[in-house]
């Protein structure tokens, strides 16, 4: 039966999914990124500021492109997706049972290390309320787990658009360092706590629900990308 | 052959799509800047300068990535007319940091505007583009070159990743790191941090809204140094395009690292110094002298290093060995006598110790210096710059006694080259302003300020700030509430006060320990900037 | 046998790129020759799948575009360059999973196709490493995977030397031997060391289909290769005209 080779795909990725790797390991490294400062005023609903989704999220974001960009590389670079074309294997298995594919893998290598992160911060919480003898509201888990695969879901999907439209994995990453670049600051005062990466800078992250406004965002702009990689991927073929 | 080529690359790069992309981010990002921030509503545009660690980040980051790709053109068309490599490169090199400086262009159009909005005058808008030119070039030069630097050595697209790390270390984002090494907030954590960083100085503290641009000695050496680092990645570049050492890089080589630390020490001698306001300003602790200054007089010129030559008229009243004044330690001394007679003295720190037994006499001093201090929450708000000074009443510029709280008789010319307020009557003529007057201290301020007279009293302000009417209000709002504190220099602490207006208030930055409370003196006030309502 | 039944393309309307194309490929060398521009690239890419024109290409009656025509035929595009950072026996592995070449069978089918091109020494070695002629040889290697009834080979010699291009010769017609072939080439070469058939194709119209031998003296005289090419290439020039 005529197949996309997993192993190749394993084998295109293995070094930048190594680099990511070591990242998410490195972030570990950095206690200050789990100081965790939390509202006060009961009055107001809770909340909670730490540096984890800037690490998390924002820089991650670079490092996930880059996987993306070397496992599409050749379905979408002019020459190889010429080739490959020929082999009539269709965009269903060529595109997108490979996409979910390899969103399954990042978000098995990634949700743990955000559950690990949580698990800090809310040590760091714990400390905070024996120090100041407050009661400050724990980040339930699962909450920023959901909250970040599907920023993965949106980086996966993203990375992939913009190989698909661009065939070059140069201006991909360039256009990622510029979005991250534009979430520092720019997209965070346009758009406010609809920007992608809310909680990288400003305004704080919501950990304390499922669907904050951004992630509302990271899903409608997700199945944007995806849809349009489909129809792009497709009408190049014919 | 090395023009043809520049012109060529030109051509190339002017035609490329990834310059114009880069244009149009950098000028998104700064609009979004300029636009979208508060202290465009209540102060003026050249603060944007001192918030700028965004537009640094995406600078540095365009600059870069964009070397990069242009390092990794292909060279066939120079390759196939036989030219040289490193003759290649050097004017591919060349012609990218020549066009990225266009970007100059962009804040300058922004200003413009800004200028033609605000009318600040033609004096703040150049002082205000030179500074921006000067800044960004400095940060065009590091990027361009080291992108381009690393494109060539790293080959692959990899080069682009370099970016993030380079830029964080060159950027405010490398302030933690800093910090977390040296210790956090500490004076020497700051020093290193302005000095391997291109972020500008002291940016997170509250700005003095009146100097303007802050064209000093220190930022025009660290835009020396900037460019010595430019240089010095340049010379590397040619090295590793020759591929072997050459005697004119490698001098150059070292030139630039023995340049970069005489620079490095300039840097740190003249970084601005840490006060305390305890120790600069209000004096709690003293020893009560027997002797009052009667008089002030003489000529001032303030500049950077400014000079002063001032004759003091002082009076013993009881019983004293000698004399005890307070002089700033910046302040050095040139010549002192009294009554016309050489006199020896001892200085320790801020402390002049005179030996004199007269009853009354004239101190003839003449001295001058560079000053430059900021506070603990990082204003630089005691300097002396070309075009704008901060000299508060309890600062010892010119020599004083502490806890002498008699009223003395001014008689002063200063010269400055920008607008002087001062507590003092004071006239213009011919370019010297003439101080004359009765009271308890003096204070000295210069830069964008000008005035306004409303019921009888005068309000000296920013004559940039946008805010003014909401000051106005603030400060009537204040003094008609039922009760109003104050802060009193004496004490360092607050206290009621009657609510009698004063003829001067001085509605500048004023952030000297008071917390933003209302400082009264004799016959004038000081009121914060109406910051915050 | 391929057959092609009134194929017409055109990139835009009104702008036909290919005209009439009639054609039949049975078993052989047949060499597509041309000048730039003549639509070459056009055609191959018809029988490849990739374009769709308006006619009919079968292969023994399973129709262009399918996955059972895909299965017959073996591409090899003038750069082959797919997974460049692999190793060559991880990128032939790749080729034979997209050719339906079954799992077990993989490592075999590996290991005979670098057998047959000479290239057992090279599978653990990265691609972009190989030299011009190596990766040729590698391309020839996994046009080989799948056991294809239909090779098509576009520019295989291009920019390879000489010595390079005799052993090329000697491999595609040890591999191909018995399979149907179509090379298209602009080098005379080419057309003297492998066509059994010559296809010209002179703006969007064949102008020339014949046996190799039939083509050598179709002139009615002795003439070299340039002035028979020349020939076939200006009578399609005036037909248009």
């Amino acid at each position: 039966m005529i197949r996309w080779s997993k192993k190749t795909d394993f084998l295109s990725i293995r070094y930048p999914l190594m680099a990511f790797l070591i990242f998410l390991c490195f972030i570990q490294l950095m206690p200050q990124v789990f100081i965790t400062s939390s509202q006060m005023d009961t009055q107001l609903p809770p909340s909670a500021d730490n540096d984890i989704y800037f690490w998390m999220q924002l820089v991650a974001y670079v490092f996930i492109a880059l996987i993306v960009c070397f496992y599409f590389e050749e379905t979408f670079r002019t020459p190889s997706a010429h080739y490959i074309g020929t082999f009539k294997l269709g965009t269903f298995r060529t595109v997108f049972l490979r996409y979910v594919r390899l969103l399954f893998i990042m978000e098995i290598i990634y949700l743990p290390f955000v559950y690990i992160c949580i698990f800090r911060a809310n040590k760091n919480i714990r400390y905070n309320m024996e120090f100041f003898g407050s009661v400050f509201e724990l980040i339930d888990p699962l909450k920023p787990i959901f909250q970040c695969s599907v920023f993965m879901l949106f980086a996966v999907t993203s990375a992939m658009f913009f190989m698909a439209l661009l065939k070059n994995k140069v201006y991909v990453i360039v256009l990622t360092l510029v979005i991250c670049i534009m979430e520092i600051r720019a997209f965070p005062i346009l758009f406010d706590k609809y920007t992608l990466f809310r909680g990288a800078t400003m305004p704080r992250a919501d950990y304390f629900s499922f669907f904050p406004e951004n992630v509302l965002s990271l899903f409608v702009l997700s199945f944007i990308f995806l849809m349009l990689t489909l129809i792009l991927h497709r009408f190049n073929k014919t | 052959m090395f023009l043809n080529l520049i012109k060529l690359n030109f051509k190339l790069i002017f035609r490329s799509a990834v310059f114009w992309i880069c244009s149009v981010i950098f000028i998104f990002a700064f609009g979004l800047t300029v636009f979208m921030y508060d202290y465009l509503e209540f102060v003026n545009y050249s603060l944007i300068l001192s918030q700028s660690g965004y537009i640094i980040i995406i600078l540095f980051i365009l600059c870069f990535i964009s070397a990069v790709y242009f390092s990794h053109n292909k060279t066939v068309l120079e390759q196939s007319c036989l030219t040289p490599v490193h003759i290649v490169y050097k004017s591919k090199f060349a012609a990218v940091l020549i066009s990225f400086m266009t970007f100059c262009i962009i804040p300058v159009c922004f200003f413009l505007v800004l200028e033609i909005i605000e009318k600040n005058g033609i004096l703040f808008f150049s002082l205000t583009i030179l500074y921006m030119v000067i800044y960004l070039i400095g940060i065009i030069s590091v990027a361009t070159t080291l992108g381009f630097l690393t494109g060539y050595i790293v080959r692959p697209f990899y080069a682009y990743i370099f970016s993030i790390p380079f830029a964080v270390i060159f950027s405010i984002l490398f302030q933690n790191t800093i910090f977390k090494i040296f210790g956090y907030y500490k004076d020497i954590s700051f020093r290193i941090y302005h000095m391997i960083t291109m972020n500008s100085f002291f940016g997170e503290g509250v700005e003095v809204e009146y100097r303007g641009p802050n064209l000093n000695i220190l930022f025009l050496i660290k835009f020396l140094m900037t460019m010595v680092v430019a240089l010095l990645l340049c010379f590397i570049l040619f090295q590793v395009l020759r591929g072997k050492v050459r005697t004119f890089s490698a001098v150059g080589t070292v030139f630039c690292v023995a340049a970069y630390i005489g620079l490095a020490a300039a840097f740190w001698k003249y970084h601005p110094v840490r006060y305390n306001d305890l120790e600069k300003l209000y004096i709690l602790d003293y020893k009560q002298q027997p002797y009052e200054i009667t008089s002030y007089s003489g000529d001032i010129n303030l500049k950077e290093w400014s000079d002063y030559s001032i004759s003091v008229g002082i009076k013993k009243t009881g019983e004293a060995d000698g004399l005890t004044l307070r002089l700033d330690q910046s302040m050095k001394i040139k010549s002192l006598d009294i009554d016309g007679k050489d006199v020896d003295y001892k200085r320790f720190g801020d402390i002049l110790e005179i030996d004199c037994n007269k009853e009354e006499f004239t101190l003839n001093l003449s001295c001058g210096g560079r000053i430059s201090y900021v506070n603990e929450l990082h204003s630089v708000n005691i300097y002396t710059t070309n075009t704008s000074c901060a000299l508060p009443p309890e600062f010892a510029f010119l020599p004083k006694i502490d806890g002498d709280k008699s009223k003395k008789q001014y008689d002063l010319s200063v010269k400055s080259n920008n607008t002087l307020i001062s507590n003092l009557d004071f006239n213009k003529e011919n370019g010297v302003y003439k101080l004359s007057g009765n009271s308890q201290n003096m204070c000295l301020f210069s830069g964008f300020l000008t005035q306004t007279e409303i019921d009888g009293i005068t309000f000296y302000h920013a004559s940039c700030s946008r805010k003014l009417q909401k000051s106005f209000e603030a400060y009537y709002s204040r003094m008609n509430s039922n009760s109003i504190s104050v802060f009193n220099p004496d004490t360092y602490d607050l206290e009621k006060y009657s609510g009698d207006e004063k003829s001067k208030v001085f509605m500048i930055y004023y952030l000297y320990g008071n917390n933003n409370f209302f400082v009264v003196y004799d016959d004038y006030m000081m009121y914060n900037y109406g910051y915050p309502i | 046998m391929l057959t092609i039944n009134n194929l017409n393309f055109g990139y835009k309307k009104n702008v036909p790129v290919l005209k009439d194309i009639n054609l039949t490929l049975d078993s052989g060398f047949s060499l597509l020759v041309g000048e730039n521009g003549s639509g070459k690239s056009t055609l191959i890419n018809c029988m490849t799948g990739v374009l769709c024109g308006s006619g009919k290409i079968e292969i023994d009656g399973v129709p262009c575009g399918s996955r059972e025509y895909a299965r017959c035929v073996s591409y090899l595009p003038q750069t082959f360059d797919v997974y460049p950072a692999l190793k060559v026996g991880e990128i032939l592995e790749f080729v034979a999973g997209l050719k339906g070449v079954p799992k077990k069978e993989v490592k075999q089918a590996v290991k005979d196709a670098a057998q047959r091109t000479n290239t057992e020494s090279f599978l653990e070695t990265k691609f972009k490493k190989c030299s011009q002629g190596m990766k040729r040889r590698v391309g020839i290697a996994s046009a080989l995977m799948g056991d294809a009834d239909v090779i098509i080979l576009d520019e295989p010699t291009a920019g390879v030397d000489p010595k390079e291009r005799r052993q090329f010769y000697r491999t595609i017609k040890e591999c191909f031997a018995g399979k149907t072939v179509l090379i298209s080439t602009h080098i005379l070469d080419d057309i003297e060391s492998l066509a059994d058939n010559i296809i010209m194709l002179s703006r969007g119209k064949i102008t020339c289909n014949m046996p190799y031998s039939e083509f050598i003296s179709s002139l009615g005289r002795e003439a070299t290769l340039e002035e028979l090419w020349i020939h076939y290439q200006e009578a399609g020039n005036d037909t248009v005209e």
